[in-house]
C-alpha cells in the first residue's frame, strides 16, 4: 500500500517495500518448486534407488531359499540401469561408469559367491545353484546343477543273494550282495528315511526304486532323501564300505518313532519292499 | 511512541518473522522431496521378514550339497551365522539356548531407540525336530538403515 499510495517513489523505495519482496519471494520459491519437479521427473535417482534395494533384496532372499534348493532367476530391469554387484553392496547405475545408489545385502560367506558388473543392456540372472550364489550375464555361465536323481531309469535284472528279514535291525548289515551292494538299517528316532548311494552306474536309480516301493508299504515318514555321497563324505563304517566299491551300493537308513509300528511288522514291510525290487 | 516509531516497530517485526519463514519454506521445498524419496525406498517390513527366513534356514538340518542331513536339535547358532556380515545399520539378537548376534554392538546401542525411528522387528519361531526348539529373533533398524 505504502508503494501504491506513493506519490513520489524511487528506487530504494520500491526495492525494500514489502509488496516488491513478497512478489520476489514468491517468484523465487515458485522457480523451486518448479526446478524440484522438474528434478523429480527427469531424474533417474528414484529408479536406481529402488532397483539397487530390489537387487540386494533378491540377494538375501537367495540366502533364505531352503538350502536343498537350485534355482536361477532371469531378472528384468529397464535397458538403461545397470547393475554392480560386489560383497555386501548392489550398486544401480545408468551412466557408462558405475556410479549411481548403493543397497546393501547381508553376504554369507558359507556360499561362494560370484560377483560382476552388468553394464546398462546385459541381462542379469541369478542364481543359486548349491552352495553357490551369484549373478551371471548369460545362462549357460549359471553352474551345473547337482545330481538329478532320476526314478525313470530302468534298472537291470540283479544276480545276487538276498539275506534273510533277520538281518534288518538296529545295526547297519548287509541284505543284498554283491553286485549290488545294499545295506539296510532301520531304528528308533523321528520319522525319516535316508538313502545314501555311492552314484555309481544304477545307484541312484536302486535308491529311488527302494524309496517308492517302501513308500508304497504305507510306511509313513515324514521326509526322505537320496544322497549321494563320495568317499570324502563317508561318515561311518557302511558309508565307507559303499564309497569304497566301484559296485552300485547304497545304505538305506530308516528311522521311525517308537509308536508307530511293532519294529517286526516295520521290519517286515521294509524286507518286502526291498525284495520287490531286488528280486 | 508516535505514529512513526509504531511503523518502525511494525516493520521490524513484519521482517523478523518474514526472512526467517521464507527460508524455511525455501529449504523445505529443496529437503521434503530428497526425503520422501529415501523413506520410501526403506524396506524395513521385507528385510526383517527375510532375516528371520535366512536364520531359520541356517538352523535346520538342510545342507546346501548333501540335502537334508540330520534332525533340527538346537544346534549352536552361532556356527549356523557366524558367517553373515553386513554393514547394513542394524542389528539383531537371535535367542536358541544361548544368545547369539549380527552386528552386535548395533543392536545393543540401537535398541532403546527402538520406537525413536528406530524399527524393532521381534518373533518367537518353533522349529521342529527331534525336540521342538523355540528361537526368538529380536531385530532392531535404523531410519535410514541402507546408508
Amino acid at each position: 500500500m505504502k508503494l501504491l499510495l506513493a506519490k513520489r517513489g524511487n528506487v530504494i523505495d520500491l526495492m525494500t517495500s514489502p509488496l516488491f519482496i513478497t512478489i520476489v519471494a514468491l517468484g523465487l520459491v515458485g522457480l523451486t518448486i518448479f526446478s524440484a519437479i522438474t528434478q523429480i521427473g527427469s531424474s533417474t535417482t528414484f529408479e536406481q534407488k529402488s532397483y539397487s534395494a530390489d537387487a540386494a533384496l533378491l540377494i538375501d532372499s537367495l540366502y533364505a531359499v531352503r538350502k536343498d534348493v537350485n534355482l536361477n532367476y532371469i531378472y528384468l530391469t529397464p535397458e538403461n540401469i545397470g547393475f554392480q554387484i560386489t560383497p555386501n553392496t548392489i550398486i544401480a547405475y545408468t551412466n557408462k561408469t558405475p556410479e549411481g545408489n548403493k543397497f546393501y545385502y547381508t553376504q554369507d560367506y558359507f556360499y561362494s559367491n560370484t560377483y560382476g558388473n552388468f553394464a546398462p543392456g546385459k541381462p542379469l540372472i541369478f542364481f543359486k545353484i548349491g552352495n553357490k550364489i551369484g549373478a551371471t550375464d548369460t545362462i549357460s555361465k549359471v553352474p551345473d546343477n547337482l545330481p538329478v536323481i532320476s526314478c525313470d531309469s530302468e534298472l537291470p535284472k540283479f544276480e545276487g543273494i538276498l539275506a534273510g528279514i533277520e538281518k534288518i535291525g538296529p545295526t547297519s548289515q548287509q541284505i543284498f550282495g554283491q553286485t549290488p551292494l545294499v545295506y539296510a538299517q532301520i531304528t528308533q528316532g523321528p520319522s525319516e528315511l535316508i538313502i545314501y548311494t555311492n552314484n555309481k552306474k544304477y545307484a541312484n536309480a536302486l535308491a529311488c526304486a527302494i524309496a517308492k516301493s517302501i513308500r508304497n508299504k504305507e510306511i509313513n515318514f515324514e521326509g526322505y532323501s537320496i544322497i549321494p555321497i563320495t568317499p570324502l563324505l563317508a561318515f561311518d563304517d557302511t558309508t565307507k564300505i559303499i564309497t569304497s566299491t566301484q559296485e552300485p551300493a547304497v545304505f538305506v537308513k530308516l528311522q521311525q518313532p517308537k509308536t508307530q509300528y511293532g519294529i517286526n511288522v516295520l521290519n517286515a514291510y521294509v524286507y518286502d519292499a526291498m525284495k520287490e525290487v531286488l528280486t | 511512541m508516535n505514529k512513526k516509531a509504531t511503523w518502525v516497530w511494525a516493520d521490524a517485526l513484519y521482517w523478523f518473522f518474514y526472512i526467517p519463514v521464507t527460508v524455511i519454506v525455501i529449504v523445505a521445498l529443496v529437503v521434503v522431496p530428497t526425503s520422501i524419496l529415501n523413506s520410501s525406498v526403506q524396506p524395513t517390513n521385507l528385510d526383517a521378514t527375510i532375516m528371520e527366513q535366512r536364520i531359520l534356514n541356517s538352523l535346520t538340518p538342510m545342507s546346501p550339497t548333501l540335502g537334508y542331513q540330520k534332525d533340527f536339535s538346537v544346534p549352536n547358532p552361532a556356527q549356523a551365522i557366524k558367517y553373515s556380515v553386513s554393514p547394513k545399520k542394524f542389528g539383531v539378537k537371535i535367542d536358541v539356548d544361548e544368545v547369539t548376534y549380527i552386528n552386535k554392538q548395533y543392536y545393543e546401542d540401537a535398541i532403546p531407540l527402538a520406537g525413536l525411528g528406530y524399527k524393532k522387528y521381534e518373533n518367537l519361531f518353533a522349529v521342529r525336530g527331534t525336540n521342538f526348539g523355540k528361537v526368538f529373533i529380536s531385530q532392531v533398524y535404523a531410519p535410514n538403515y541402507e546408508q
